[in-house]
């Protein structure tokens, strides 16, 4: 079943909708009335058919423009209502829903993931976007049912960890403590490996993929699953690096904790001493 | 300067009626694009919307080009103190 969508109007879409009824009234008097064309019809009929219109296209195409961000309007088309039902449920855990709730995506969230950023990056969104637009009403999948949709309909190019490097940038200390991110530096580079993919951070849509749930972080799947897998589909060449990497922070981690414990043991053996110290002193003083 | 033959043909109030029927398609477009922004409306109300409107401006600038270039030039006309002086 589809989900009741709301279409907020915002206060752009409410000047364009005056200017046009303004526009609208005053060709509505010029066919009604047929008045002589002097300079006070013609300048009437400039405001008419030149500047309201120009007001009302203005709007319209920022309203538009804004408009195609938002997440209802991925959902206008029904092939696409799993992805948008699953986004926006509170309960999902999928990476796609996780990324709903974020303040910061909203109900954004589609755009601010499958936009391609740089420089070309909007042209080239809204240039995908409208071959979508021919694709669903042109090539018949309009006519497809969910369950074809899900089975047929792909993303079209591997998605672009660069997407995923625009918030959780790649430079930052904490990512570089990561065995995977390490070991696999390169493949993440050259999307071989994507974030998003069973084993690392769960597919963004798991009931898309045919290992359905599999996709999903241990987060949401319980602790009997093993988080984190080494992905399947990696070389072996990869998967040796993502082991010698963990095994170096493994290392890493011990040596950090038996310095810390040796710091420990150095600050009792001297509190103990200063203790002792003190004793001795109070003996001596009469 | 003169506009072409062709377009001079053409009649100054028929050209006016055709933008502003082309004014009011072009308008409804582009409000149904605001009130349901879908996919299909959208894209209809920022393209062929804005194609006529653009068609409907374009149609009222050679009516009004039209209108001009047939009123007869200043120069010619007759001034009206010498029609008023009693002879």
């Amino acid at each position: 079943m589809r989900a009741r969508v709301e279409h907020p109007v915002t206060w752009l879409g409410y000047v364009c909708v005056a200017a046009a009824v303004l526009a609208i009234l005053i060709i509505g008097w010029y066919l009604r009335k047929q008045p002589r064309l002097d300079f006070t019809t013609k300048l009437v009929l400039l405001v008419g058919l030149g500047v309201l219109p120009a007001i009302s296209a203005g709007s319209s195409t920022v309203t538009g423009m804004e408009a195609t961000t938002k997440r209802h309007f991925c959902g206008s088309c029904h092939v696409m209502d799993p992805y948008v039902n699953d986004a926006g449920n509170p309960e999902s855990q999928s990476l796609a829903a996780r990324h709903g709730r974020n303040p910061f995506f909203g109900d954004r969230n589609c755009y601010v993931c499958h936009a391609d950023y740089g420089m070309y990056g909007y042209p080239m969104t809204k240039l995908a976007g409208m071959n979508h637009v021919y694709q669903y009403y042109v090539r018949g999948w309009r006519n497809y049912t969910i369950e074809e949709a899900l089975a047929k309909l792909h993303i079209s190019k591997p998605y672009d960890n660069l997407n995923c490097r625009q918030c959780h940038s790649g430079t930052l200390a904490d990512w570089g403590t990561v065995p995977e991110h390490v070991a696999l530096e390169k493949e993440l580079a050259s999307n071989a490996v994507s974030c998003a993919s069973s084993g690392c951070h769960g597919y963004a849509h798991p009931f898309s993929k045919k290992d359905g749930a599999e996709g999903l972080p241990q987060s949401a799947l319980g602790s009997d699953k093993p988080d984190r897998a080494v992905p399947s589909a990696l070389p072996s060449a990869a998967r040796d690096r993502i082991a010698e990497e963990k095994r170096k922070e493994a290392e890493r981690r011990a040596a950090d904790e038996a310095a810390r414990e040796a710091a420990k043991e150095a600050a009792r053996e001297a509190a103990k001493k200063a203790a002792k110290e003190r004793g001795t002193k109070k003996e001596q003083t009469p | 300067m003169k506009p072409p033959e062709f377009v001079r043909r053409w009649h100054v109030h028929g050209l006016i009626r055709v933008a502003c029927y082309l004014g009011v398609v072009s308008m409804g477009l582009m409000c149904w694009s605001v009130l349901r922004p879908a996919a299909l409306p959208v894209v209809i109300g920022m393209s062929v919307g804005q194609g006529l409107g653009v068609l409907a401006f374009l149609c009222y600038l050679l009516a009004v080009i039209n209108d001009i270039s047939r009123a007869p030039p200043a120069s010619t006309r007759e001034p009206p103190s010498t029609r008023d002086t009693p002879t």
